[in-house]
Formats: structure tokens, sequence, C-alpha cells
């Protein structure tokens, strides 16, 4: 039994951090997973990766976000349109790269103060 | 001598009067009297007396009203030191009832403010508790920081570009080559867009290849189990129980390094 929730755990370890993938929300979406009471209740029960002694082992914590949004009734029917999912995809991206550019920014602005250094120094 | 009957009868009357009243009364009588007597004494002079004795009996009835008068006098100076004094003591009492409403108004100010101190101090209390029950060490979350952050699980790569097969959540590669994807069949579905014909052109498998998969915790070296639930998802779960910490063992801290890519 112990084996069989070691796979359970790891089982929906993954599953829950695929949430974070809206492409595969749209397809659950469209496949109508989101209106199987069952699934719905699933989700719900799913939330216990929010404790700290279980997000830890989360690869992708956004996934936890996903699942908050995915309780609500909306938010499961928006998840139909394919627009929907494609606008979140993008945010997730531009979201992404946010700590990357700004990383970038202060190393520019890092750079330039050091070359004005250089050429006040001569 | 009807009006000194009336005066004797006013001077001896039984009912409690003010001492004002008794004493404007003893003066009405001595003026009665007085003027019967000088009327007397008038007539006296011109005519024989009708009654001889009534001189003296005028005479002797004011001695005694003036008697009484003298005394009233005296009780009115007693009672009007008596009065004084009430006045005095009615001014300490009245201050007496000041200095007691001040006290009371600082006696309740005071409880205000500690009141006040109390309940803050509870609450901070409550935060401190609150922030004991989350405290984590700080190596793990630097850990943590690490393992999420170098395998750009949260922050893109500095080198991404669009196109990039790369993303923020688990690609659908990367579910197909996990667990859950090898437990079921893979179904045709390239809703991702990004099939392994992709990624294999793009020339950056970086996850799929490793023999950790991404999302996969590493140190499952403990018995990290979840909680318990019945396998019927049509039931409401009776307030799940994530609290099971009996099936929750201790784990180890040093959890091995992150499957960080080599890019």
């Amino acid at each position: 039994d112990d084996t069989g929730n070691r796979l359970r755990f790891q089982l929906e370890l993954e599953f829950v951090q695929c949430l974070a993938n809206p492409n595969y929300l749209n397809f659950l979406a469209q496949r109508g997973y989101f209106k199987d009471k069952a699934f719905v209740n699933y989700l719900k029960y799913l939330l216990y990766w929010k404790e700290p002694e279980y997000a830890r082992y989360l690869k992708y914590p956004q996934c936890l976000h996903m699942l908050e949004l995915l309780q609500y009734e909306h938010f499961r029917k928006e998840l139909v349109n394919a627009q929907c999912a494609k606008f979140i995809d993008e945010q997730q991206i531009l979201h992404w790269q946010h700590y990357s550019r700004k990383r970038m920014r202060l190393q520019q602005a890092l750079a330039e103060q050091q070359q004005q250094n250089n050429t006040s120094v001569k | 001598m009807a009006a000194a009957a009336a005066a004797a009868a006013g001077g001896g009357g039984g009912e409690r009067s003010s001492t004002r009243q008794r004493l404007l009364a003893a003066l009405e009588d001595l003026e009665l009297l007085a003027r019967e007597l000088i009327e007397l004494l008038a007539i006296s002079r011109n005519q024989k007396l009708p009654q001889p004795g009534e001189e003296s009996q005028i005479l002797e009835l004011l001695i005694q009203r003036d008697g009484e008068f003298q005394e009233l006098m005296k009780l009115a100076v007693d009672q009007g030191k008596i009065h004084h004094e009430m006045q005095l003591l009615e001014k300490v009492v009245e201050k007496r009832d000041n200095d007691i409403q001040q006290l009371q108004k600082q006696l309740k100010e005071a409880e205000h403010i500690l009141a006040t101190a109390v309940y803050q101090a509870k609450e901070k209390l409550k935060s401190i508790e609150k922030a004991r029950k989350g405290a984590i060490s700080s190596e793990e979350i630097i850990k943590y920081a690490h393992r999420i952050s170098a395998s750009n699980a949260v922050c893109a790569p500095l080198t991404w570009v669009p196109g990039d097969p790369r993303r923020p959540y688990p690609t659908d590669l990367e579910m197909r080559s996990g667990l859950l994807g090898q437990m079921n069949n893979p179904s045709t579905n390239g809703v991702n867009g990004h099939l392994p014909g992709d990624a294999l052109a793009a020339g950056r498998l970086p996850d799929v290849l490793a023999p950790q998969y991404p999302w996969q915790s590493s140190d499952m070296s403990m018995n990290m189990l979840p909680p318990n639930h019945s396998n019927d998802f049509m039931l409401e779960p009776p307030g799940h129980n994530k609290e099971n910490e009996d099936d929750v063992e201790v784990m180890s801290t040093d959890s091995s390094s992150s499957s960080s890519d080599s890019d």
C-alpha cells in the first residue's frame, strides 16, 4: 500500500503541475472534464498542495494559482475558448520574462555607470 | 382690649411657623400694644380712666412681648450662625463632588487606554504566534528558490526568444514523458503545438533526455504521502484530511540538487 501511496503522490504531483499549462486546461475544458462533478471535486481535493509541506515539492508553483482559479465555475467555463487559453499563455510567458528583463536592465545600467566612471577617470 | 386679646392669642400660637414669621408677629404685637398704650395715655390726659388697671395691663403685655421678641432675636442669631456653617459645609461637599467626578473621568480614561494597550498586545501576540507557526529556515527557502529558478521554471532563460520551445509550465512533450503520460496510451493531440518533431528540430531537448523529469521531485527518499481520500470523487469529500500528519513522516532537509538545464 505504501508504494501505492507513493505512486499516487507522484501522479498527483505531476498532474497538479500540468494545470499550469493553459493549453492543457483548454484541452480538458473542450473535452468536458470541467463539467464532471467528480473532476471538480478532485480539483478541490488537490488544494492540499497549497500547504507548505506539500508545496515544497512543486517545481512550477504557479500551478497553484491556476488551481485556485479553477475552483471557480466561471473560469472553468471560459477555458473552453481558445482565445482565453492563448491570453493566459501570453501573460504567463510575459510574466516569466519579467525577472530576466529586470536583470538585463540592471546590468545595462551598471555597465553604463561603469563606462561613465571610466570616461571621467580618463 | 380686643386688639390686646388678639395679640396675646397670636403670640402664644402653637403652629410651627418660621422664626421670621414669629419675629414679624411679635413686632406687630409690640406695635399694636404701643399704639394702644399711647392712645390710652392720650385719652387719660383729657378725661378720667374708666378702668384704672388697663394701662398697667397693657404695659405688662408690652414687657412680655418685648421679652419674647428678645428671645426670638437670640434664636435668630443662632440660626443665622448655623445657616452660615451649613453653607460652608455645602461648599466643601460640592468641592468633594467635583474631585470625585474628576477622578472618575481619569479612571475611565486610564481604563480606556489600558484596554487599547491590552488589545494591541493580544493582537501582537497572535501575529507572533502566526509567524512562529510558519517559520522556515532560510536555507530551505534558498534551496527551494534555487530549484525553481535555475531550472527556468519561474524565470525565463536569459537567452529566450520567441520560438524557443521552453515554457513556464510542463510542455506537452514533458507531460507525455512523465509518469502520467506513460500510464495511459499517448493520444494524438498537438494542442500545445510543441510536438517532439519541433523540439528536435530546434535542437533543444533539455528536459526530456534528463533521467529526472523536471516536475518530479528529486527527493522522494522520504515517505511523502498524499492525503487520504475516498476514490469516489462523486461524493463531496468530508473535509479533506489534509492535516493527516500521521501519514507525513519527517523529511530530510538536504534535498539533492535540482535538475538544472545546461544552457
